[in-house]
């Protein structure tokens, strides 16, 4: 017995014969039917046979799905399990135990309260152990929420949050050539850039390998805050350097030329060479006196000044 | 009057000269002076521009003569003067164009309002050269009349140059030689003369004595200290022409005679002269020849003292 089609381009003949053999060859003939069997078609018929069988020695079982399989007398109604999966166990007397194995696999997805195995519980949003650790051994661990944990160890030599990558005690941007912190950082140890290094503590707070520290950019001291030289010597005394009390915007010129600064505390400090050709007039002369030279008839020639007596 | 004090380097200040620093200056003045005298006298044979002065002499008086007795003392001839001119002394004064001022040229001093200023000629007058041509006026011999003139009846006088280079006198005085006349040279020689004191005409030598520089105004009104060439160029100028040409008392002159202005200079130059009235004296050379003469006779008198003075006016 095999499916019978006819296509629309077969002929009547063959319709006539595929017909006939279905009727003689598949359907069979009626007249071997039964006896018992009132149904005067196949369907009938079937339905009537399965409705004698169920109600006399058998039952139907059926599952989620409503599919039902009629278990008749004499059947036997096999049980089984799915490897890795569950188990079906037939005991004495009629007994079926249905049960998880040792090692059960489920293919898409267990649903429970709490999942437990070992000292390892899975609840609700949670990874317990009672041992106080849980390894994931080599594997990867990926999440697109947030993880959140009082105390997070890596072991690796890398590591990357983002595009934040920590290797060993190096930290770098993985697309970026800056990390920008936007909080306030805080060190306790010294902070080095280059070859500059800031110290928290200590006497030099910021130094350089090359010997000298150079800012590409204005220094501007707040108020009150003066500009301190230890000198020589290390000991209780400083030179300060303050910006006084400006009522304008001020600009005082280091010279250029090798030398030391002189003060109004100054005292024998300026040498002849430092004074400027025609720099000084008869006004900054102490007790100014006035010398003429004169022609021999009285007429100036040359006047003179000096500082007096 | 304006004597000044003129300034001086020293050590690095300027300093007023003293007294005896203006001396020194002046004595250097008189060294320039006597280096190139503008009034000098000079030892000519004859016709001197200063006066002539005299020596006088007795000469014995013509002889007597008589074949039968001496002439008396009475009709014998008086011994008579014998006068010798002498005009020996001729003074030059020279041409002199001085520096003119420009109001710088001169030293400068130290004003009594503090200033300092130039000297004017007024007061280098009255600083440097005048004082200078006092010196040079004075009766003295010294350094300080250095290039000035004097008599001394010496060939040789220290410290002075004799003029004529030759010893030539400018005056002898001369007395009749009394030892000469005799008796029996009746007949003698009238004028037999000796030459009693001869008188020279020196110039007083300088001396170059040390000094220091005052200070002047340069060209670019600095104040600088003269060069030694150019003060003493400076100051020999002005002497010279102070000396020849003062219009203001001190220009220098000579002059001889037994009077005069100025202050006299070395030896008096004495004519001195036989006083007696005639020493008669008779020769018997035969009985035809009977001889009288008067010989001069008498102590040296003093006729006339002549003086070389040095004047200024």
């Amino acid at each position: 017995m095999a499916v019978r089609n006819i296509a629309v381009t077969d002929t009547l003949e063959t319709f006539r014969t595929e017909f006939n053999d279905l009727a003689a060859n598949d359907f069979g003939d009626i007249a071997n039917l039964s006896a018992s069997i009132t149904s005067t078609n196949l369907v009938d018929a079937m339905n009537e046979t399965i409705s004698i069988a169920t109600s006399t020695a058998g039952w139907t079982i059926e599952d989620s799905s409503s599919t039902q399989q009629i278990i008749g007398g004499g059947d036997i109604l096999r049980v089984f399990g799915t490897s890795n999966e569950i188990e079906a166990v037939v005991s004495a007397t009629d007994t079926l135990t249905i049960g998880l194995p040792s090692v059960v696999s489920i293919t898409t997805s267990v649903t429970a309260p709490t999942v437990s195995t070992g000292n390892l519980s899975l609840s609700n949003g949670s990874i317990t152990d009672t041992s106080g650790t849980i390894s994931f051994g080599d594997e990867n661990l990926t999440s697109t929420g947030t993880i959140t944990g009082a105390t997070i160890t890596g072991t690796g030599a890398t590591h990357t949050l983002g595009t934040i990558e920590i290797s060993g005690n190096v930290i770098r941007s993985t697309d970026s050539t800056e990390i920008q912190i936007n909080d306030g950082l805080q060190v306790v140890s010294p902070l080095r850039a280059g070859v500059t290094t800031i110290n928290p503590a200590g006497t030099s707070n910021i130094t350089s390998s090359t010997g000298f520290t150079v800012f590409g950019s204005t220094i501007v001291l707040e108020a009150a805050k003066a500009l301190v030289f230890e000198g020589t010597t290390d000991d209780d005394f400083e030179v300060s350097l303050n910006g006084g009390d400006p009522t304008a915007d001020r600009t005082i010129t280091l010279p250029d030329n090798t030398g030391t600064l002189i003060t109004t505390g100054s005292t024998d400090a300026i040498t002849e060479s430092m004074m400027g050709p025609d720099s000084i007039g008869q006004n900054e002369l102490k007790s100014v006196v006035q010398l003429q030279i004169l022609n021999s008839s009285g007429t100036p020639l040359k006047t003179l000044y000096g500082a007096g007596a | 009057m304006a004597v000044r004090q003129p300034l001086y380097y020293n050590s690095g200040n300027l300093q007023e000269m003293t007294t005896t620093q203006v001396a020194e200056i002046v004595d250097q003045v008189v060294y320039q002076y006597s280096l190139n005298p503008s009034v000098s006298l000079s030892v000519v044979g004859s016709g001197g521009s200063l006066d002539a002065i005299t020596d006088t002499r007795l000469q014995a008086g013509a002889t007597s003569t008589s074949a039968t007795a001496f002439p008396s003392e009475a009709t014998t001839a008086e011994p008579s003067v014998v006068t010798v001119t002498y005009d020996k002394i001729s003074e030059t004064r020279a041409s002199v164009t001085p520096t003119t001022d420009t109001g710088t040229t001169w030293p400068v001093y130290y004003t009594s309002s503090g200033q300092i200023q130039a000297m004017t000629l007024a007061d280098v007058k009255d600083t440097f050269l005048h004082p200078a041509i006092d010196l040079l006026a004075a009766g003295t011999t010294t350094t300080q009349q250095a290039g000035t003139y004097h008599i001394n009846t010496n060939t040789t006088v220290s410290g002075s140059t004799e003029v004529s280079g030759s010893n030539t006198a400018i005056f002898v005085d001369t007395q009749a030689d009394t030892s000469l006349y005799t008796a029996g040279g009746i007949g003698e020689t009238l004028d037999q003369p000796k030459n009693v004191t001869s008188y020279y005409l020196f110039k007083v030598d300088g001396s170059n004595t040390s000094f220091t520089a005052p200070l002047f105004v340069e060209g670019s009104n600095n104040l600088q200290t003269y060069p030694d060439a150019t003060f003493k160029s400076l100051m020999q100028e002005w002497i010279r022409y102070t000396a020849v040409s003062s219009t203001d008392g001190y220009s220098l002159s000579y002059n001889i005679g037994t009077s005069g202005s100025g202050n006299t200079r070395g030896s008096g130059i004495a004519d001195t002269r036989l006083n007696g009235s005639g020493n008669y004296q008779t020769r018997f050379v035969n009985t035809d020849d009977y001889r009288a003469q008067e010989f001069p006779n008498g102590t040296p008198t003093t006729i006339n003292t002549y003086y070389l003075r040095i004047n200024k006016s």
